[in-house]
């Protein structure tokens, strides 16, 4: 980027931050703005990029956050994200209140965890450093382009978490939930709601996009003067032409959200509405069976700080990593099947051993001495669930989590008992 | 294994039954001499049969069926491949090996036990090996030496072809050996300077010994009565062992999927090792791996097909020894008509136990991994 593109985001900036401070009052932190120039310059990671042909040719990216948008509401939003669509790089600066890319997260305050469908997704990179590098939390990149589908083995934003890891982060207090949908259209509403600001928007949008063009024909000039062609320099300043805007890569758009965030935060009735939903809606296992792989992923967690991947392949739920799993081979592959209440098998036990050992791994079973008080299936479940979600067994299970979380309980885990077998060859 | 022992072990197991065959000389119909011959060649044969008939001890509380004669181990080990040596990988060499160990016999045979140990010795020494030229190659590299890593390469070469050569190769035959140190316990197993007393009994699955009792190549006695059981009562025995008599009775499924692979030429064996319910050889033990190993699954049962994770953790064990795994669903009666045929099966008629497997059907998939981005051209 020119100092020229530079100049200009800070006046966009000093924009923003006048209409913030009307429209929000006091509340906002406008202090912790960044530098606009560094903000601006942090642009897209290479993962969700199109790339944009010589000639400018490109397209207006889309930001992530107005995708999930789309994903959701279906028709009837799709004018306003068409009206949005136009203004992204004017949003960043309010993203960056915030959330500071540069700065990383900051460790004190809580990550928003945004459930959307039956997935809980990431769309901020910096949470995502914060969560792996300080919790271990590593989920599964998600994003593929839809012009791209062989992209599948390299994936990009968002990050989904498995159930396990959002409970896991709920419980020890690291995260919060948001209803994405509703947060991202709650936040529409308020903008769209504003003409005048939304003509504000567009013109230093425009003027953006004309910078954009200024920037571009210098290089188009320079170019040609290098080889000798200055006679040749003709004006392209095209209307037309569409111009590709580099925005920032994650969802630094929800940071000028962080009221309905901060209201979500608070509300732990809304917090456990809002886990049961996604309890019932993420995984075909049973309430039972979710809580015991927690207790396991919790105990592993919280004793040996390993982190925890899914482990399909190696036959078991986990398979466990002693770090990083950039870093290291994983040691255990990880069944939850509770083999003080459940019979687990001789072929069960010969295959698993043989093929731990066989992928120099150990297999770990894992079971409750005394097993949970209340069983959380219930039969009746459906019909509670749609008729009163507080009394459901979704409800209860999360409610019970709830009321041991930050109590040290997890610490203090004596009944999970673990055992690992490895096959030896006799003979 | 070599041309020549894979020759040595035809000639060696030419029986695919433990049972003996009556041959008749010519007979002759205007030679009343070659009747008589004949009629005592059969009378002479059917006694020799009667006595041949291989006496399996059953023990009550192990639920064990055990062989413990040497001689009837080998001969059921040679002819079709029954059973496992308790002290033994497959084929019962305890005593071989325990004289060669503790007397220092010499034996001309040499069993799969020492041929299994002298390959892994071979494979360890390879790794060591690799383990070096690759260490060595990493220096060259990093030096830069273009030479030393052709000359290398040259290495490699000669360890790829070593390695091939480990999965044919034998122990060599030593001449003297030399007895290695006794343990104490080892003192009370001599006889004399040649013998030892021999500790190791053949054991036989259930399957294979209700199957062997309807050859009619063994006997077994009936705990309960002292007498000789039948094949009807021993398979009403064991199907008891298993739990109640129902069309989902595990021995019931397990013995008509063993009759199946029998009936059609299969030695079959045990599974346990490789999480299977059985491993089909194409001859037997001694000519090749088992190609296949097969799962059993029951139609009938909900509770039997399991997860992908739990198939494809079977898979990865199973290829690991490069076998194919197939999935054997079996199709059960309705409890019904297996009841009303167990209430009619006779004692003495033992054409009860085909109709009884006859009720079952059994059909056969091949599960394999499939990788779309590696199998794309």
């Amino acid at each position: 980027m020119s100092d020229l593109t530079w100049n200009d985001c800070e006046r966009n900036l000093i924009d923003m931050k006048a209409q913030l401070e009307d429209n929000l009052g006091s509340e906002t932190s406008v202090e912790n703005s960044p530098a606009p120039m560094l903000c601006y310059s942090s642009s897209c990671s290479d993962t969700s990029v199109p790339s944009s042909n010589e000639e400018g040719e490109g397209v207006v990216e889309e930001k992530e956050g107005e995708e999930v948008v789309e994903e959701k509401e279906g028709e009837e939003v799709v004018e306003e994200k068409e009206r949005f669509s136009e203004s992204p790089p004017l949003l960043l600066p309010s993203g960056t209140i915030v959330d500071d890319s540069l700065r990383g997260h900051d460790p004190e305050s809580m990550i928003p965890i945004l459930v959307i469908g039956n997935r809980a997704l990431m769309f901020n990179l910096d949470h995502i450093k914060h969560l792996r590098i300080h919790h271990g939390i590593v989920g599964l990149l998600s994003g593929s382009l839809p012009l791209a589908p062989q992209q599948n083995t390299l994936l990009g934003l968002p990050l989904a978490l498995s159930i396990d890891e959002v409970l896991y982060l709920l419980y020890n207090g690291v995260c919060y939930l948001v209803d994405g949908a509703k947060a991202a259209t709650a936040f529409l509403d308020d903008l769209v709601c504003d003409e005048d600001k939304l003509d504000e928007m567009a013109t230093i949008f425009s003027d953006d996009v004309d910078n954009q063009r200024a920037e571009r024909q210098r290089e188009y000039e320079e170019r040609l003067c290098k080889l000798g062609l200055g006679d040749k320099i003709v004006q392209r300043n095209d209307r037309n032409k569409t111009v590709f805007v580099q925005t920032r890569d994650n969802d630094g758009l929800f940071g000028a959200l962080h009221v309905h965030l901060r209201m979500y935060r608070d509300n732990v009735g809304v917090q456990k509405l809002l886990l049961s939903k996604l309890l019932r809606m993420a995984t075909n296992e049973d309430l039972d069976t979710i809580y015991q792989n927690f207790r396991v992923f919790n105990y592993l967690k919280m004793n040996y700080h390993h982190c925890i991947l899914p482990g399909v392949r190696f036959g078991g739920k986990f398979v466990s990593y002693p770090g990083d799993p950039l870093r290291y081979h994983s040691h255990l592959i990880v069944d939850t099947r509770d083999y003080y209440n459940e019979d687990i098998g001789m072929l069960d036990i010969s295959n698993r051993g043989r093929l731990a050992t066989g992928v120099k791994k150990l297999w770990l079973v894992c079971g409750q001495r005394r097993r949970g008080t209340v069983p959380f299936s219930d039969s009746n479940e459906k019909i509670n669930e749609l008729a009163d979600p507080e009394q459901s067994s979704g409800y209860r299970l999360v409610s019970n989590l709830f009321d041991y979380q930050g109590k040290g309980q997890a610490l203090k885990d004596t009944e999970t008992v673990c055992f690992s077998i490895e096959w030896s060859g006799f003979g | 294994m070599s041309t020549k022992n894979s020759r040595e072990s035809l000639n060696k197991f030419t029986k695919p039954l433990p049972i003996e065959i009556i041959q008749l000389p010519p007979v002759y119909p205007g030679n009343p001499i070659s009747w008589l011959i004949a009629t005592c060649s059969f009378i002479g044969q059917l006694i020799v049969k009667q006595s041949r008939k291989i006496t399996v001890l059953y023990n009550q509380d192990e639920f064990c069926f055990k062989v413990t004669d040497k001689e009837d181990m080998d001969y059921l080990w040679k002819s079709g491949f029954y059973g496992k040596g308790s002290l033994s990988r497959s084929e019962p060499t305890w005593q071989t090996r325990a004289q060669k160990r503790i007397l220092g016999v010499e034996k001309t045979e040499t069993t799969s036990e020492e041929i299994v140990r002298y390959r892994r010795q071979l494979r360890n020494d390879y790794k060591q090996k690799r383990n070096k030229m690759l260490a060595l190659e990493r220096q060259y590299k990093l030096q830069g030496d273009s030479e030393k890593l052709k000359q290398l390469e040259v290495v490699r070469q000669k360890l790829s072809e070593q390695r091939d050569m480990i999965s044919h190769s034998r122990p060599p035959e030593r001449k003297d050996i030399e007895p290695q140190e006794l343990r104490p316990e080892d003192r009370e197993l001599i006889i004399d300077s040649k013998h030892i007393k021999n500790i190791e009994y053949m054991e036989l699955t259930a399957c294979e010994v209700l199957f062997l009792l309807y050859m009619g190549a063994i006997k077994v006695d009936s705990p309960d009565t002292g007498k000789q059981f039948t094949t009807i009562q021993l398979l009403r025995y064991l199907v008891n062992m298993f739990g109640a008599v129902e069309a989902d009775n595990m021995f019931l499924i397990q013995f008509a999927v063993y009759f199946h692979y029998k009936s059609l030429g299969w030695c079959v064996k045990s599974g346990l090792k490789f999480s299977s319910d059985f491993v089909l050889y194409q001859r037997g033990p001694p000519f090749h791996h088992a190609a296949f190993a097969v799962t059993i699954l029951k139609n009938s049962s909900i509770n039997a097909l399991k997860n992908w994770t739990h198939f494809g953790s079977i898979f990865r064990v199973v290829s690991a020894v490069k076998k194919t795994m197939v999935l054997c669903y079996i199709d059960t009666p309705t409890s019904n008509q297996l009841v009303d045929l167990w209430k009619t099966l006779d004692d003495n008629d033992n054409e009860g136990l085909i109709n009884l497997v006859n009720m079952y059907s059994i059909r056969e998939i091949i599960y394999k991994r499939w990788t779309p981005n590696r199998t794309r051209l």
